[in-house]
């Protein structure tokens, strides 16, 4: 393995048991308890994103437009200010602790030094949490990761306010903040 | 098997990619969807490969390269890892899967 991507996260384990123990108490409280079946779900949050849309120069090496990455949404090929519904494209999402931590390193890997990542949380208390049009639909190939879809075609500044609107309802885990640390 | 359609397709062209410079009959095999994995021997080949491509994707993905015409590796290798790490913890390698993961 390439010694400059190990330990991204160096000297900060003990942050990340917190956050491991965060997002367990998070399921406790708001799935296990209330027997729901997803409860609260968990994104990775790299800086200066926000929990669902993100920054120019801040989201990879692909295509953006309006804060929506053009990987994530189905866009009509005829029209990009149109974003087709589709099972199989949306923001990921992780459903358990492991799954969580599991992406933040993972991503983490591919951040430059410095960069400051978070992971944020969205409690669902009932349906009607979820805005029109929209659905979590469970990933074929691994169960504890969740693509939030639209289930409708839709015009990109509409699916921008939706997401905006989600976010406004997601805690960032400000308090647990991890840095990238490719040199440690 | 890890299943690719239409939609993950430029996963399948950056794992068989990286998978071919990682070498490695099995590693390529399985990454590309035509091999399972049949022992936890075999496992731990699949995942110290897996990880070695995850560092050669890092590498290219922070100088910019675009690998047979996709520039958003990050991207393609995240959707990668999904399958990866759902076909782990299915099929009973979870422990040795998570455990490399944190060694990182």
């Amino acid at each position: 393995m390439g010694k400059n991507n190990k330990a991204v996260f160096s000297h900060q384990l003990k942050t990340l048991e917190d956050i491991e123990q965060k997002i367990r108490a998070l399921i406790v409280e708001h799935r296990k308890l209330s027997g729901s079946h997803l409860g609260v779900v968990f994104r990775t949050v790299i800086d200066p994103n926000s929990a669902t849309l993100y920054k120019q120069g801040h989201h990879g090496n692909g295509g953006i437009n309006q804060g929506i990455r053009e990987c994530d949404f189905k866009l009509s090929k005829s029209d990009p200010n149109w974003v087709l519904a589709s099972s199989k494209h949306g923001l990921s999402f992780s459903s358990s602790v492991n799954h969580a931590t599991k992406i933040t390193k993972f991503l983490g890997g591919f951040q430059k030094t410095g960069t400051k990542i978070n992971c944020a949380y969205w409690i669902l208390e009932n349906n009607d949490a979820i805005p029109p049009d929209m659905e979590f639909v469970q990933d074929p190939d691994d169960s504890d990761h969740y693509l939030l879809t639209i289930t409708k075609d839709m015009k990109i500044t509409d699916l921008v306010f939706k997401l905006t609107w989600i976010s406004q309802r997601m805690t960032v885990m400000t308090d647990l903040t991890l840095e990238v640390n490719k040199n440690a | 098997m890890l299943k690719f359609d239409d939609d993950s397709k430029n996963a399948k062209v950056l794992a068989m990619y990286y998978g071919s410079r990682v070498g490695g009959d099995l590693l390529l095999a399985f990454v590309s969807g035509k091999a399972d994995i049949a022992s936890i021997e075999e496992a731990k080949l699949v995942i110290e490969g897996f990880w070695e491509m995850t560092d050669l994707a890092i590498q290219d993905n922070s100088d910019n390269r675009k690998i047979e015409g996709i520039d958003d590796i990050e991207f393609w290798m995240y959707k990668l890892f999904i399958k990866v790490n759902g076909y782990m913890t299915k099929n009973g390698f979870a422990e040795i899967w998570d455990a490399a993961a944190n060694e990182r």
